[in-house]
């Protein structure tokens, strides 16, 4: 369980990680936190020539208030994210999804730009952002680009990043204090990688019916990109009552698509020895990820009607 | 029952927790000796091919390469596999490196020796093998029809057969009220030890001497494992265990341990190999993986009038040289009947080899394979019957006064009270109100059941034809300084024995268990003998113990007596001194420093040892069982285990019906292995059992596909479980001493992962009772939960 060779160089700016980029070509990799790329070079699933570590370009971790939400730098750790006050205030989804991201060492270490850089199936940073339309910036050869999170997401491990690119923050718009949200996950394990993740807003008229809900799946996608729920529509001007509720589970049973052939052809690799291994933890029927997308949804909403109501 | 603050009975502090606390614990791999070369393993990617092959050629160029070895080049220096154990088994010729064929994803092909495990890795990536791929053998079907098979030598895939009827089996169903039948499975899994296999060897050339550091249970059985299968005087090899991060059953072989003797004994040189948690996984030791179909008549008094069982076991490559666990089978075989009185019985055990990884022991060892489709027959029962689990198993139970009590498969259980045991589960756990609130909560849409399991542990096997046998010695020595030491190849594997055998000790001599330490873990030290393997520590070493302790303490009264001018009858030994007895003067007493003085120094043994005591302050007793009875008789019945604690563990569960996830709120055990040596240390055995047995039930689960391949070789995709999923663990005692240990002591190491799985699984089918679900494959996926709860198979609820 070693790496194969590879050449490595410590960056301090974010032009110095765009030239290496540039100059090592598609087989380098960018090494932030090191959570999942540590492991899968380990096991020699992957094999980059050329590693550009950027925990030394300090000007990428922060957490900052702007005028529509927040800017997080790509180097900012989901412990920091977890404990931010300025996060609690302006975006507190970010922060109930952060806490269900592995177990507080992992999160002492990985980033919000590593994590959603990788993609892997049902991460919560990627739930999130495709939620609120959150727009992750990107720094290439030919300068910045911001990409929304709907255009950046691109399959399983794959994001529209091209190869000397990289992300250097990530933003999202500011929660209303009127607005009601949750996190929830399947997993078979605390802190374990999702079966299926669910976040969900939603803002109440006076009269209690919806006036705005937002559903995103994570892990339920045939093309292996977090999905942004549309039957979640029809709830508008209604309210979230069991009937609601039971005919929304329906539709969203009906409308997901989760492809268990496109997930174990993105998840099969070879390692080493040449043994086939598994890159995700979770391998799930399509039955099942529909069943629970719609459970995990309708139970959601009602979080986030609860905490409108002030019982959360 | 002799009593002292740091004797038995005594919730003793850990002594070898400090060091494991504060990081100054030696395993194997912190071991570095100069000039040490590192291994590592080309293993092979296919479940079945031959090897047309290798092509080792740009390895060997790489920088830092020393050596690579195949299998056919190995033969050179070793042969076949030593067989572990071997009853009524098809033993397999096969080698520690793959020769001509290979047989499981993971099996070793070539080994590379490279100045450190980076270049070693570097130059795996270099050889080329060539594989003409075979049929894949996973399932038994596979296995049965043949698909192919595994040693063409044989021309089947069976490698243990066996079978017995005892009593008129069919006059029993013919006469039965009930008679009810299920096929019950369980999921492959592992004991995954925090510390994988580690193995340093060290082959002299000059002195022709091997001195062999390893992470293992058993550093005397490995020794001799290694000589048969290198074909070296064994004699000249020394295996020395430091500490060993955990072994659970898994650490009882040699077989991967023979890749970097081979390879020390080639090169001349230090080698080192550290497996990592794939190979662990891949080749590592598996068990369960079975499906059995049990049979059971009942009376109209549901009390049980003929139990047949049909066993088969998928074993995967091997279970008698690779690893010992192909006779966990015939275990189960032998346990089925369990808590029980059964009149009649018959049992049937298939075990098919398959190309999965190697079958070893793991916590349980068939005892688990009896227990879990048993007791989640007895529920199933009860289900139907429309009565209660409690009563069902009550009106089975062997009574407190039938003890010894002789099974009809052939053990005999030491003691018990099963009725009581089931009283104080019940209570504590408030199970009648318990069942009520169910109903309650049922209303609000929460589902929580409670399941239950007997448990019978039988501990201490005798097995013959093996390395498992019913023997141990044990050495108490004194030192002229008035300490002592224990000696014993019983190696200390986290399960306190730095701590349980001093106690023995302690309350033999009356001395502080700080002046007493063990020593284990290298065979040129202690005498040879068995490591810990079920959990025969305080059936076998503890016994060995105290009579080794018992015959130096009569050495020493004698000695002291000669010395004081006394009766060594009349001698007691008091807080490190001899006195006469209830005398606390002065002159009729010697502290043991005084006395260890005198004999080996001042003056010296003359004059101070009396004529006829052998001149030396150590004492070295082997303990056998007398109740072994190893020569089978007509019915194939046998009787290996000398104790057997018992219990009753109940599960509380909550489903989550919409998710399918299941919690563990709780268990409720109460236990009873005779005498305690260590409350604290018993205590910690049953919750580490429970931890395995809730990985199992829940989580763990060794998944091959189609192809051979497993599926989840690593902790990211096999699923162990962390604290968070192990439930409170609240434990009662009750303690019938067995008769057949000189102390009352049973092993009791696997007695919670035994009953755990079956506690669960029931607790589970009760939660979703309104759904009819019935429990079928482990572990219990939220997937397969809520497919369950979609079929609502059991027709007893939502129509």
């Amino acid at each position: 369980m070693k790496p194969a060779p590879f050449e490595y160089l410590a960056v301090n700016s974010v032009s110095e990680a765009v030239t290496a980029l540039q100059r090592y070509g598609p087989n380098s990799r960018i090494i932030a936190g090191g959570q999942s790329l540590m492991q899968e070079m380990n096991l020699r699933q992957t094999r980059p020539a050329f590693l550009v570590d950027i925990n030394g370009i300090k000007e990428l971790d922060y957490i900052r208030e702007t005028a529509n939400g927040l800017a997080i730098g790509a180097l900012t750790r989901h412990r920091t994210v977890e404990r931010s006050e300025l996060v609690q205030k302006i975006c507190p989804l970010l922060q109930e999804a952060v806490k269900h991201i592995a177990h507080f060492q992992i999160r002492n270490r990985g980033t919000i730009g590593g994590s959603l850089s990788h993609n892997a199936p049902g991460a919560e940073y990627g739930v999130v952002t495709r939620l609120l339309d959150a727009e992750i910036v990107a720094v290439g050869p030919d300068g910045e680009r911001i990409i929304p999170a709907e255009k950046f997401f691109i399959g399983h491990f794959k994001t529209d990043l091209k190869p000397a690119e990289m992300v250097t923050e990530v933003r999202f718009p500011a929660l209303s204090k009127e607005t009601g949200y949750a996190f929830l996950e399947v997993t078979r394990r605390h802190g374990h990688i999702p079966i299926v993740s669910t976040a969900a807003t939603l803002r109440l008229n006076p009269d209690d019916t919806v006036k705005e809900a937002h559903i995103a799946l994570g892990n339920v996608s045939s093309k292996g990109v977090p999905y942004k729920v549309k039957a979640v529509s029809r709830l508008y001007g209604q309210k979230l009552t069991q009937d609601v509720l039971a005919d929304l589970a329906k539709a969203i049973e009906a409308e997901v698509d989760p492809d268990p052939h496109a997930d174990s052809e993105a998840v099969f690799v070879k390692q080493f020895s040449g043994i086939t291994s598994r890159r995700v933890s979770e391998l799930s029927s399509a039955t099942y990820r529909k069943q629970v997308s719609s459970a995990l949804s309708c139970r959601a909403l009602n979080i986030a009607f609860q905490r409108i109501k002030g019982g959360i | 029952m002799i009593m002292t603050k740091k004797g038995l009975g005594a919730s003793v502090k850990r002594k070898e927790d400090p060091r494991f606390l504060t990081g100054l614990g030696q395993y194997t791999d912190d071991i570095e000796k100069p000039g040490t070369l590192h291994l590592a393993i080309l293993r092979s990617p296919h479940a079945h091919a031959r090897i047309l092959n290798i092509d080792t050629t740009k390895a060997k160029q790489l920088d830092g390469v020393v050596a690579v070895v195949t299998g056919e080049e190995a033969l050179d220096y070793y042969g076949p596999l030593a067989t572990t154990i071997n009853i009524s088994n098809n033993v397999p010729e096969i080698y520690a490196i793959a020769y001509k064929k290979v047989r499981y994803v993971g099996e070793p092909v070539a080994v590379v020796a490279a100045v450190d495990r980076y270049v070693a890795e570097d130059a795996v990536d270099l050889i080329e093998v060539e594989y003409d791929p075979l049929p894949v053998v996973v399932s038994v079907e596979d296995a049965l029809e043949p698909k192919a098979l595994l040693y063409e030598e044989w021309g089947h895939n069976i490698q243990l057969e066996w079978k017995t009827t005892i009593g008129d089996i069919d006059d029993a169903f013919a006469k039965a009220t009930y008679v009810f039948e299920e096929t019950i499975t369980h999921n492959r899994y592992t004991g995954t030890p925090m510390e994988s296999r580690v193995c340093i060897a060290d082959y002299n050339p000059a002195t022709k001497h091997l001195t062999v550091t390893c992470s293992t249970q058993s550093p005397s059985q490995v020794r001799t494992l290694i000589a048969q299968t290198l074909r070296m005087p064994e004699h000249n090899i020394r295996v020395i265990a430091p500490d060993v991060g955990g072994g659970y059953g898994t650490k009882l072989q040699a077989n991967a341990e023979i890749i970097p003797c081979v390879m020390s004994r080639i090169l001349g040189r230090p080698v080192k190999w550290t497996e990592d948690r794939v190979e662990n996984l891949l080749s590592g030791m598996h068990s369960r993986d079975y499906s059995c179909t049990l049979k059971v008549g009942l009376d109209k008094d549901y009390r049980i009038l003929g139990l047949k069982a049909k066993l088969i076991g998928n074993i995967g490559v091997d279970g008698t040289c690779q690893g010992p666990g192909t006779p966990a089978l015939l275990v189960a075989a032998a346990y089925f009947p369990g808590p029980y009185k059964i009149p009649a019985y018959e049992a049937e055990v298939l075990g098919v080899v398959t190309n999965k990884g190697p079958y070893g022991a793991h916590r349980g060892y068939g005892k688990d394979i009896a227990n879990y489709p048993v007791e989640r027959m007895m529920d199933i029962m009860a289900q139907k019957l429309g009565i209660s689990p409690v009563e069902i198993r009550r009106r089975n139970f062997i009574g407190k006064d039938e003890y010894p009590y002789e099974q009809i498969s052939g053990p005999i259980y030491d003691s018990g009270d099963f009725q009581r045991l089931m009283d104080i589960a019940l209570e504590k756990v408030d199970y009648h109100d318990l069942k009520k609130k169910q109903q309650e909560w049922r209303k609000q849409g929460r589902y929580i059941g409670v399941g239950m399991a007997a448990m019978l542990e039988p501990s201490g096997a005798a097995v013959f034809n093996g390395v498992f046998n019913g023997y141990q010695p044990a050495t108490v020595r004194m030192t002229p300084e008035g300490g002592f030491q224990i000696l014993t190849s019983h190696q200390n594997i986290g399960q306190g024995v730095e701590t349980t055998l001093p106690q023995i000790v302690a309350s033999v001599m009356d001395v502080d268990i700080d002046d007493i330490r063990l020593v284990y873990g290298d065979t040129d030290v202690t005498p040879y003998g068995l490591g810990p393997f079920s959990s025969r520590g305080a059936t076998y070493t503890v016994s060995a113990v105290y009579e080794a302790a018992k015959k130096l303490k009569d050495k020493i009264l004698k000695i002291a007596g000669h010395l004081l001018g006394a009766d060594p009858q009349d001698l007691e030994m008091v807080n490190g001194h001899v006195r006469v007895k209830g005398v606390s003067s002065h002159e009729a007493s010697i502290s043991l420093k005084e006395l260890g003085n005198k004999v080996y120094l001042w003056p010296g043994p003359y004059g101070t040892v009396p004529k006829g005591v052998d001149c030396n302050l150590e004492c070295t007793y082997t303990w056998t069982s007398e109740v072994v009875k190893w020569v089978p008789d007509e019915h194939g019945r046998v009787n290996l285990y000398t104790t057997h604690p018992t219990g009753v563990f109940v599960a509380v569960v909550e489903v989550d019906v919409e998710t399918g996830q299941v919690k563990i709120n709780k268990f409720i055990v109460s236990h009873d292995s005779g005498t305690i040596i260590n409350p604290m240390i018993a205590d910690g055995q049953i919750a580490g059992g429970i931890a395995h047995g809730i990985g199992g039930v829940l989580l763990e689960d060794l998944a091959y596909d189609r192809n051979g391949f497993m599926v989840n070789a690593d902790f990211q995709s096999y699923l162990c479980p962390t604290a968070m999923e192990v439930s409170d663990i609240e434990i009662h005692h009750i303690e019938c001493p067995s008769p057949f240990t000189p102390l009352g002591t049973k092993g009791m190491g696997e007695g919670g992962a035994i009953p755990s799985p079956a506690a669960v699984a029931n607790a589970v089918e009760d939660a979703l009772e309104p759904f009819g679900v019935r429990v079928k494959d482990l572990p219990l996926t939220p997937e397969r939960i809520l497919e369950w709860i979609n079929k609502g198979e059991v027709n007893h609820g939502r129509s």
